[in-house]
């Protein structure tokens, strides 16, 4: 079954390469106005990636000390569900609390009210709705969150798995077309799903 | 862990699932060695028992050596690397024997949740107040296993740590002590003599017992040692003879632990400390080597490895899928999946609105090639089909509504680069054809009418609506569409029809349109 068509308003939506946080000379990002951005200074699109509405992205959660630093890095066609929250993970180390960068690499999709403070996430990857990714969680690539999954802090979901439950345990595992899978996925939602209007 | 199904065939939201040739336990169908799949070869549509040889078509596939589908039920694994699931280390194949299959570094598994366990230290390693004074800090410190999630930790059970490295070597005398594990290992050393004195060590990487059949092995071990193709069966001849005199040998086995056995004094302190202080079934099949019933006795377990596998025809032995060896590489030295040979079906937008009994509802079915080369379809369904739906034989067939093809013969055209499309308007013409709802690019969409029939003895508050597809996919003829195209696509067939063929196939597909 091929995904639902998703018609938002164009008014509702800033497009393609005038974002200003836009570093890279990347287009097509589609980002909802109703969407919270903190520190779009330290936030990456890597292009074609949409954030929808109610999403808080916080880029202000940045590293102490030095000047500029990315601290949220995403890739391409990456899309954030409705109300999720993407916010880099935090810790104490040797007596000093500090924010460490976030990665999400290319095709990662993150449904509705999750909330990710992962360390990094690799490429196809998709996340389910309502699901918790602790901090320092690493994700790599060709991995699927089942909904309503809580991925405990410092996990590592391994390529090819399937993480599910609270806390999140391997229940399945991917079949190895999933990259292309995930991919066409992606391409087809940024190009024939998400229409203006 | 295999191949569970398990989203995609949970089924009741809308799906289309292929269905594997290999259910159908046909003789003539496996002596057939053309592969060449004729229609008689898969005359049987799915049946409702049949759900589990129903898989979505990115689970599938194919075999390009006999030119089918294969299912994760029909093709046979072989296990191409260990590695640790937490720190992706590699482990070498002779090390994962010594250490049991479980990760000998630093990664180890709740008790209680099956979580990670992190490793912390009782004291802060460099506190502000005393900088860079690593021989103070290395004697005087203690470390610990923590959980993330359930907040267990190793201090509960006494168990700490002088180092925060190599904790499965420092842990590993303890391991070793452990009554249950010395059991375990004299258990292993007796049958391993048995499995000596029998030399029944199983044949082959795959360790399947391929069609054997009794006959070719009366022959004499030297004969067959002679030939390169046989030597096996050569020595399974001479197992065969040699395992009769050695058998009486053995000596009995004699525990040298003692078991414990559950008293009345265990169960008298079960109920008196009521379920707070007591392991669940999942965790006690957790620790499998003593089943504990107290908490307290619960002790973090080294994490299982994981593998990766290399897949294999299981009729041909070819390969189909081979990872790369490194273990944190998603990459493929050989992938051959279905969805790049087959035509994958969606079930296309606009959705039916509602579905209700007896009443035709359109739905779109869209037919994407994943081919170089155009290919023909042709549907059929169980009512097209003779014999099907009478007497009471009813039940067992999953379809549950009149289906109405109103086109069952359609081709699609040939995947391209995504820029050669650009300049060709010249599809959508076709969409005139009754029954066709668009043609565009590489995929054809067609209308199907579904009529869901109520069953007349059903209970059930919901039913399935699912109906199953036959589908015939063959190279497309190159004399329909005009002169210039036709001239194209002839040249593309040349240059690719080497790469990718198109060999005619046939299969049943099941859509399932939701419940009602």
């Amino acid at each position: 079954m091929e995904s639902a068509l998703c018609h938002y308003d164009k008014r509702e939506y800033i497009e393609t390469v005038r974002v200003p946080w836009c570093v890279r000379e990347d287009t097509g990002n589609k980002v909802s106005r109703k969407s919270v951005i903190c520190g779009s200074q330290n936030i990456v699109l890597g292009g074609k990636t949409i954030i929808r509405k109610d999403c808080i992205v916080r880029g202000d959660l940045r590293r102490t000390g030095t000047g500029h630093a990315v601290v949220v890095a995403i890739g391409r066609y990456c899309f954030l569900g409705e109300r999720c929250v993407i916010r880099p993970p935090y810790k104490t180390y040797k007596g000093v609390f500090n924010y460490y960068p976030m990665k999400i690499a290319d095709h990662v999709v993150v449904g509705q009210d999750s909330v990710v403070e992962a360390a990094q996430i690799g490429s196809y990857v998709h996340i389910g709705k309502n699901c918790v990714i602790g901090r320092f969680a690493i994700i790599k690539d060709c991995c699927r969150i089942l909904d309503g999954a809580v991925v405990p802090p410092n996990t590592v979901v391994p390529s090819f798995s399937v993480f599910g439950g609270n806390p999140a345990r391997l229940v399945d595992e991917l079949p190895e077309s999933i990259q292309e899978v995930y991919e066409t996925q992606t391409k087809e939602f940024y190009y024939d799903k998400f229409l203006a209007g | 862990m295999a191949t569970t199904v398990l989203d995609e065939l949970r089924l009741p939201a809308p799906f289309v699932s292929y269905q594997c040739p290999c259910h159908h336990l046909d003789p003539r169908y496996e002596n057939d060695e053309s592969g060449d799949l004729s229609v008689d070869a898969v005359t049987d549509p799915p049946r409702s028992a049949d759900i589990l040889s129903l898989f979505p078509v990115a689970r599938l596939y194919y075999c390009e050596h006999c030119h089918r589908i294969c299912c994760p039920v029909c093709i046979q694994e072989e296990i191409a690397c260990y590695y640790c699931p937490n720190c992706l280390f590699e482990v070498p194949t002779a090390s994962v024997k010594a250490e049991k299959n479980r990760c000998g570094r630093n990664c180890f598994e709740c008790p209680v949740c099956e979580n990670t366990l992190n490793v912390v230290s009782m004291v802060d390693p460099a506190t502000p107040s005393e900088p860079n004074s690593p021989t103070a800090t290395a004697a005087g410190n203690t470390h610990y296993l923590t959980c993330g999630a359930c907040r267990w930790d190793s201090l509960e059970i006494g168990m700490q740590f002088d180092r925060p490295t190599g904790l499965a070597t420092q842990l590993q005398p303890l391991e070793e002590a452990r009554k249950d594990v010395q059991e375990f290992e004299n258990l292993r050393q007796h049958f391993e003599k048995v499995i000596k004195v029998k030399d029944t060590a199983s044949t082959g990487p795959g360790g399947l017992l391929r069609g054997l059949s009794g006959g070719g092995l009366n022959l004499p071990s030297s004969l067959l040692a002679t030939i390169p193709g046989l030597a096996s069966f050569a020595s399974l001849g001479r197992r065969s003879s040699t395992r009769v005199p050695r058998e009486t040998k053995l000596e009995r086995y004699s525990s040298s632990v003692e078991v414990l056995q559950d008293t009345e004094a265990d169960w008298e302190y079960l109920l008196r400390s009521g379920s707070a202080d007591v392991t669940s079934l999942q965790q006690r099949l957790h620790q499998p080597n003593d089943k504990v019933i107290d908490k307290k006795a619960l002790y973090p377990q080294r994490i299982q490895l994981r593998t990766k596998r290399l897949k294999r025809c299981r009729k041909c032995e070819h390969i189909v899928v081979k990872p790369e060896h490194k273990a944190q590489s998603t990459r493929f030295n050989i992938k051959m999946m279905a969805m790049n040979y087959i035509p994958k079906i969606t079930i296309a937008h606009p959705f039916p609105q509602s579905l209700q009994w007896n009443v035709a509802s359109r739905v779109v079915l869209r037919f994407t090639n994943p081919l170089e080369v155009p290919v023909s379809i042709a549907l059929a369904t169980t009512q097209s089909l003779v014999g099907q739906n009478e007497g009471g034989d009813e039940h067992s067939d999953m379809t549950n509504c009149q289906v109405t093809l109103l086109a069952p013969n359609f081709t699609i055209d040939a995947a391209k680069d995504i820029w050669n499309y650009e300049d060709e308007a010249t599809s959508d013409q076709a969409s005139n054809v009754v029954g066709v709802h668009e043609r565009a690019k590489n995929f054809t969409s067609i209308i199907v009418q579904v009529t869901p029939i109520l069953p007349p003895s059903s209970s059930a508050l919901t039913v399935p609506i699912q109906f199953a597809l036959l589908v015939h996919v063959r190279p497309a003829e190159p004399a329909l569409p005009a002169l210039a195209t036709a001239a194209t696509a002839a040249s593309d067939v040349d240059t690719k029809i080497g790469k990718r063929s198109v060999r005619p196939l046939a299969f049943w597909v099941a859509v399932g349109l939701g419940d009602l």
